[in-house]
């Protein structure tokens, strides 16, 4: 028993370093949890039976430089993007590359945003900027009397 | 006047249900995510996702660009570098896609692939370059088929404020050449921390036709904001061992 828990907690100290170095150092806290429990229990067993191994002291050195670089990393590290210039290169590529392309196609009844520069806005309900125009057309009222002074040829005036 | 006020209106809520409109998404918007992997609650970043929207003008028209870029955090760089690049262009009003590119860069895989849809003809021609390989073909789709990245932001145009727990909504995706039907199921709205403030959310779970995520596997679920913008704030997916994440880290240009 004390054989097993000291070589599982050797396993989960080995794991955790592993884990601590790698990108994943978050991750490194569960095998370390473990390595300690496991350890521990060792630990107790040996020195209730009075025959402590010199790996375990060991074992807790590894888990101890283990978690000071997890916390060193989740405190001291942030997350950044580099190496994009490859990237934006190509989106500028294919943005060029889309234009061209989009002129050829058909855009069939295209609901897009016409661009119509002769199109002047239509002038909103408040716009006081602009006269209203009258109508031109004026009333003309007639003077029957006026046609009373008038000389008709009959035969112009056709009847239907 | 009154009745033709209502014929008026009930004509227009009806076009709008039958073509969603872009009254969500801006022309320059930049959101910026983290996607992270979570196992046992612990979460370990991997990589940050960005969501760019910009226009580009051609000679008859000004489309929607939609792009979408994937870029490992540098500690990751030397184990597995990704550098993806999608990107759609769009009608700005209803996201109807026209062109579609995906750059795929990981590790030692590279793929490119482009779409050129023809709404007319119901046709995608597909190209694909894949280990120096050139490849031709042309897809038969149906009429609303979009790619990937458009689909991302149409939902944003669904009107959610109406549907009741447990209501659905099919897509078509085209995706590796595929046309895949994906369903939306909305779950309801719930309130979450966020890195930009505490959001009230519309909460989506995100699978396909053929799976009842209604029946205890959601798997994968979205939160959008249940604002006129809906941003997605927030993304749960099942992977085989864990989960991954994708967060929120700053939203700039929204609309509304």
């Amino acid at each position: 028993m004390k054989k097993l828990l000291t070589l599982l907690a050797i396993i989960s100290a080995v794991l955790t370093i592993v884990l601590a170095v790698l990108p994943i150092s978050n991750l490194a806290i569960i095998p370390a949890v473990a390595a300690l429990i496991f350890g521990g229990i060792a630990y107790y067993l040996s020195k209730k039976s009075g025959n402590i191994k010199k790996i375990l002291p060991f074992t807790f050195l590894l888990i101890t430089c283990a978690l000071a670089l997890i916390t060193f990393k989740a405190l001291f590290t942030t997350s950044q993007v580099k190496n994009t210039d490859e990237l934006h290169t190509k989106e500028a590529q294919f943005e060029k590359d889309a234009k061209k392309e989009l002129e050829d196609l058909e855009l069939e009844k295209v609901e897009t945003i016409k661009t119509k520069p002769t199109e002047s806005p239509k002038p909103s309900i408040q716009d006081t900027s602009r006269k209203k125009i009258e109508p031109k057309t004026k009333e003309t009222k007639i003077n029957e009397s006026e046609f009373e002074d008038l000389d008709f040829d009959e035969s112009d005036l056709d009847f239907d | 006047m009154v009745r033709k006020y209502f014929i008026f209106l009930l004509v227009l809520i009806s076009a709008r249900n039958l073509n969603a409109q872009n009254n969500a998404v801006s022309l320059n918007e930049k959101l910026v995510y983290t996607a992270s992997y979570n196992m046992s609650g612990i979460l370990t970043d991997i990589a940050e996702v960005t969501m760019e929207t910009s226009t580009v003008t051609t000679s008859s028209a000004t489309l929607l660009r939609l792009k979408c870029t994937a870029a490992t955090y540098s500690k990751w760089d030397n184990f597995f570098k990704i550098r993806d690049l999608y990107e759609s262009y769009v009608s700005p009003k209803t996201l109807t896609p026209y062109l579609y590119k995906r750059d795929v860069n990981e590790g030692n895989y590279h793929k490119f692939m482009k779409y050129t849809f023809s709404h007319k003809t119901k046709t995608v021609k597909a190209l694909q370059e894949k280990k120096g390989k050139e490849e031709n073909k042309v897809i038969n789709i149906n009429s609303g088929t979009k790619d990937i990245v458009s689909t991302i932001y149409f939902i944003r145009l669904l009107n959610y404020g109406n549907l009741t727990k447990g209501a659905k909504k099919s897509l078509t995706i085209l995706f590796d050449r595929k046309e895949v039907k994906a369903q939306i199921t909305y779950l309801g709205k719930e309130t979450i921390n966020t890195a930009i403030g505490s959001k009230e959310c519309y909460k989506l779970a995100v699978g396909s036709s053929d799976t009842n995520v209604f029946q205890g596997s959601n798997d994968n679920i979205l939160w959008l904001t249940a604002d006129e913008n809906r941003i997605l704030v927030y993304g749960k997916f099942k992977i085989p061992v864990g989960n991954g994440e994708l967060k929120i880290k700053s939203a700039s240009g929204l609309k509304n």
